[in-house]
């Protein structure tokens, strides 16, 4: 045998070898019955995120998605199954280092300012003290939070200012994998948006991400993977391709009215009548469109403006995710 | 011992008023009821006039109750082991943070009687007594300190106050009964086969009680190098190491869950 063959035939055992950690987030059979509750709260959820990846997590209130994040927190203990983050158990101090976490409703000591939050934090994590100052203003002003607010109690903060010094904590430790319960939860939108963009930011960064939302929308914009929650079992979502969902979509576009063409609701109808499934609520500055991708309503929006329709607002009414999950609910 | 926990542990009760306050009345009540002695009796002013070291047992108190309780009630303790922090290294730095805390403040406030009673008559300024009442506070402090940590460990809040009363309620039953059972048993002597196992039961309770909540060693035993004590330094070792062995393994049964049952 060539030399070259047998270094590839040993690289491959390596690789296949039952002993080599195994890496992302990888949870077999999970089963958690709470003290005196008669259902199982998780009942054999079986998923795996690889390294990298974003993954959303869907479900009806109670589904189990927080007691799933708590199991992977190492703060449950479950019944039988297995967790391992990096091939380490979630209550191993290594794999602690790894994750960062953002509950859906932080506690915090109220008499502490949010600086001396994210110092003490910091320290906990064991980060470095020469650059504790510098990353957690670093990471305060990533949340956007004001600071003047940085000095201040945290009993003093609002819904939304907690829930950013959350997000700011959950990066403290320069995680690899970010566990988010609810990121955006009592945020005002100006904090959606930050949290969305701030998700995005993450992604290019290589951070593997878990996020459990019931903002749809957000998840689906932020997300590669949706894995649907039900009874305490894991469904994947595939919303290219799921059968259980119509395949169009409902756009609302508006244009001013009266402008110097005189365009009116009839000129529309009939520009764009070859491309649209179905037009509903057609008047005079707004209508909305039934198309059959996102793609079409780039190419009516071209269309439009070049006939000289001033378009101010092109908007998508329902997600797929949207559309999936109130059909699987239903 | 995390460095992280003792400093916010201390900043925490800075933060609180209440405790802040019932801190310096316990420094300064002693101090007025001494000066009021010295005005009234003139021999007072020969004798160092130092509270004693039971008084730590009310520091260690007000420094430690609800220590870890309180944590699990706001529910911040779960962010906590969202860290590399191991639950031993938790509850050492807590038991630390609080009974070093206290020894400093009992000690101090031991300090300025002493050197109160000092400037009244110098003599007393190097006394051994007042060295001895000093580390008996220290010993009180760290031993009743393990105590508290293991309490309030086991319920959640400042419940600890509550079980603490409990037992102590219990100890004074028991305390009673025991007195009873010392005396003649008189036309209960019939009984005396069911009897005399059960002061022998209540002696033990009390004994162990008193371990418990005066966990306290003499030095100047200590300093004569008095190895009949050593059973004493062994009680007290023991003491501090079960309760705070306690403590790690209760808190290792507990759930920290943000998600709701």
């Amino acid at each position: 045998m060539p030399e070259t063959e047998a270094l590839q035939e040993s690289t491959d055992l390596l690789t296949l070898s039952p002993l080599a950690p195994v890496q992302g987030i990888v949870v077999t059979d999970l089963v958690k019955t709470y003290k005196g509750g008669k259902k199982r709260a998780l009942n054999g959820l079986s998923l795996s995120v690889a390294p990298g990846e974003a993954v959303g997590l869907v479900g009806p209130n109670g589904a189990g998605k927080t007691t799933f994040l708590s199991c992977l927190m190492g703060f449950l203990r479950y019944d039988s199954g297995n967790i391992e983050i990096d091939g380490l158990p979630p209550d191993c101090l290594e794999a602690r280092r790894l994750v960062g976490y953002l509950p859906e409703r932080l506690t915090f000591d109220r008499w502490m300012t949010g600086r001396d939050y994210m110092h003490y934090h910091h320290e906990l994590a064991g980060m470095p003290e020469s650059v504790r100052k510098y990353e957690c203003e670093e990471l305060l002003r990533r949340v956007e939070l004001d600071a003047a607010a940085w000095g201040q109690a945290v009993k003093k903060y609002s819904r939304g200012m907690l829930q950013r010094l959350g997000f700011a904590q959950a990066l403290l430790s320069k995680p690899k994998y970010l566990l988010l319960d609810e990121p955006a939860s009592g945020m005002d939108p100006g904090g959606v948006l930050v949290v969305r963009n701030l998700l995005k930011e993450l992604r290019k960064e290589g951070l593997t991400i878990i996020l459990n939302s019931h903002q749809l929308d957000q998840i689906e914009k932020v997300c590669d993977r949706v894995i649907m929650i039900e009874a305490g079992a894991a469904k994947p979502i595939d919303t290219a391709s799921d059968s259980a969902v119509d395949t169009t979509f409902d756009f609302c576009i508006k244009w001013l009215n009266g402008s110097h063409d005189g365009h009116r609701a009839e000129d529309l109808g009939a520009l764009v009548q070859r491309h649209v499934i179905a037009i509903k609520d057609l008047n005079d500055g707004q209508a909305i469109l039934t198309l059959h991708s996102d793609r079409e309503a780039a190419t009516i929006l071209k269309m439009m403006v070049q006939s000289g329709f001033e378009v101010h607002n092109l908007s998508l009414l329902e997600t797929r995710l949207e559309k999936l999950f109130a059909k699987k609910s239903s | 011992m995390n460095k992280a926990i003792c400093a916010t542990t201390w900043r925490e009760f800075k933060a609180n008023k209440v405790r802040c306050s019932i801190l310096t009345l316990l420094v300064l009540l002693p101090l007025a009821f001494y000066t009021l002695i010295r005005l009234n009796w003139e021999y007072s002013l020969q004798v160092d006039m130092l509270t004693p070291p039971i008084i730590a047992l009310a520091y260690t108190l007000l420094w430690s109750v609800g220590v870890i309780g309180r944590e699990v009630q706001n529910g911040t303790i779960g962010l906590v082991f969202t860290r590399p922090i191991t639950i031993a290294n938790y509850v050492t730095s807590k038991w630390f943070a609080v009974s070093f805390a206290a020894a400093i403040c009992s000690v101090q406030a031991g300090v300025i009687e002493h050197l109160i009673s000092s400037f009244y008559n110098p003599s007393l300024l190097f006394s051994l007594e007042f060295f001895s009442n000093c580390c008996e506070r220290v010993f009180i402090c760290f031993g009743f300190a393990a105590v508290m940590v293991v309490l309030s460990s086991l319920v959640s809040g400042l419940k600890d106050i509550a079980v603490l009363a409990g037992f102590g309620l219990l100890w004074g039953i028991t305390a009673i009964v025991g007195g009873m059972l010392r005396s003649d048993l008189g036309h209960f002597n019939q009984y005396a086969n069911i009897i005399y196992p059960l002061k022998g039961l209540v002696d033990l309770f009390n004994a162990v009680m008193l371990q418990v909540f005066f966990p306290s060693l003499s030095i100047e035993p200590i300093l004569d190098l008095n190895f009949l004590y050593l059973p004493a330094i062994l009680n007290y070792g023991a003491l501090v190491t079960c309760c705070l062995a306690s403590s790690i393994f209760l808190l290792n049964r507990k759930e920290f869950s943000y998600a709701a049952d």
